[in-house]
């Protein structure tokens, strides 16, 4: 659903009114009944809670193409699908947690990347396959505060470093 | 006559709105959108070379054997009827490389292993193998990403009916990971 303008809207529901108004005036009617309503929700809002980003930790570069998975979840434990890379357990993986707030009962739709990298200067990583612990959508009240996960792909020719990016999480009513 | 007329004009003049049931839902952002950031450390795999020999040196043995016991510090210790030819030993040396500042534990073997004759089908038993690596693990030391490690044993020595005088020789393998 896209997003309603105020004032576009504050705009059409005057005319509206004109409009009835003028043709009452010309037709002399002594009859005019009209109902407007509106209705304002609560907006949607979502924040990063804690700032808590997602975190893949410390990877050991593995021999073969690897692939890092941190789970939508508080809680994230080691997963390596792919390859022999390890992950250092003594540093906490953690996945990145936003909260929604808005309009009690309201459900939204959430929207991940579908790919982005990280950077260490001039080397990159690909992180895709984003996956939230709500799903595709949540409801305001039953679930706001969600997690997303993804998977990084480190090659065996991977450069050691502190790779970081950013990526964009999108709610909107439904 | 008159009166229908103006009526009837009236009427189609007449524009009545019975009811216009507006609702405006009025949403002030229906959609909104926040960043996360991503991090990751990639670090290089930790490694190990063997730098030295576990090695229980030249021993002479009596008729009921005995055990030579070697600790991660480089003490050698003869139980037994066996007797230390000379001092020509060394603890199992390795150097890891790895991150550095980082913490490295090491799995060392759990079941006894054999060491064997080169000339022949005997073997010696080696057990109870120990490191210098503390609990927590080794430090890989920030100035070169290096770390050295010591590693002991036990060897069980039979008479010198089932353990003739010999070369005898194995290996062991050692796991080295990233806490």
């Amino acid at each position: 659903m896209k997003p309603f303008k105020l004032k576009n809207i504050a705009t059409f529901a005057s005319l509206v009114l004109f409009v009835c108004t003028s043709h009452a005036d010309n037709a002399g009617s002594r009859t005019l009944m009209t109902q407007s309503k509106a209705r304002v929700i609560t907006p949607i809002s979502i924040v990063n809670t804690n700032g808590q980003g997602l975190d893949f930790g410390v990877v050991a570069i593995g021999t073969t193409n690897s692939k890092i998975v941190v789970s939508a979840s508080a809680t994230v434990v080691a997963n390596v699908s792919l390859g022999n890379a390890v992950v250092v357990t003594s540093v906490p993986q953690k996945a990145a947690a936003f909260t929604v707030s808005g309009e009690n009962e309201k459900t939204y739709a959430i929207s991940l990347p579908e790919s982005m990298q990280v950077l260490s200067g001039s080397n990159s990583l690909i992180v895709d396959n984003f996956t939230c612990s709500n799903g595709a959508t949540g409801t305001i009240g039953l679930n706001d505060l969600f997690y997303v996960g993804a998977i990084l792909s480190v090659p065996s020719n991977a450069a050691p470093g502190s790779y970081q990016g950013t990526f964009t999480v999108t709610v909107s009513y439904n | 006559m008159l009166i229908y007329t103006r009526i009837i004009s009236s009427m189609k003049r007449i524009v009545v709105f019975v009811l216009l049931f507006t609702v405006f839902f009025i949403s002030l952002s229906a959609q909104t959108s926040v960043v996360g950031r991503v991090e990751a450390e990639l670090v290089v795999p930790v490694s190990a070379i063997e730098t030295d020999l576990l090695n229980f040196g030249r021993i002479v043995v009596e008729a009921g054997g005995g055990s030579i016991q070697i600790s991660s510090s480089g003490e050698r210790i003869a139980t037994g009827n066996v007797l230390l030819a000379d001092d020509n030993f060394s603890t199992g040396k390795f150097q890891l490389s790895g991150m550095p500042e980082s913490l490295v534990s090491m799995v060392l073997p759990q079941l006894p292993q054999k060491l064997y004759m080169s000339s022949g089908n005997q073997t010696l038993t080696v057990d109870k193998f120990t490191s210098d690596v503390p609990v927590g693990g080794q430090i890989v030391r920030q100035s070169d990403g290096k770390a050295e490690i010591s590693i002991g044993a036990t060897l069980y020595i039979g008479n010198n009916l089932s353990n003739p005088a010999g070369f005898y020789s194995g290996s062991y393998e050692v796991v080295f990971t990233y806490n």
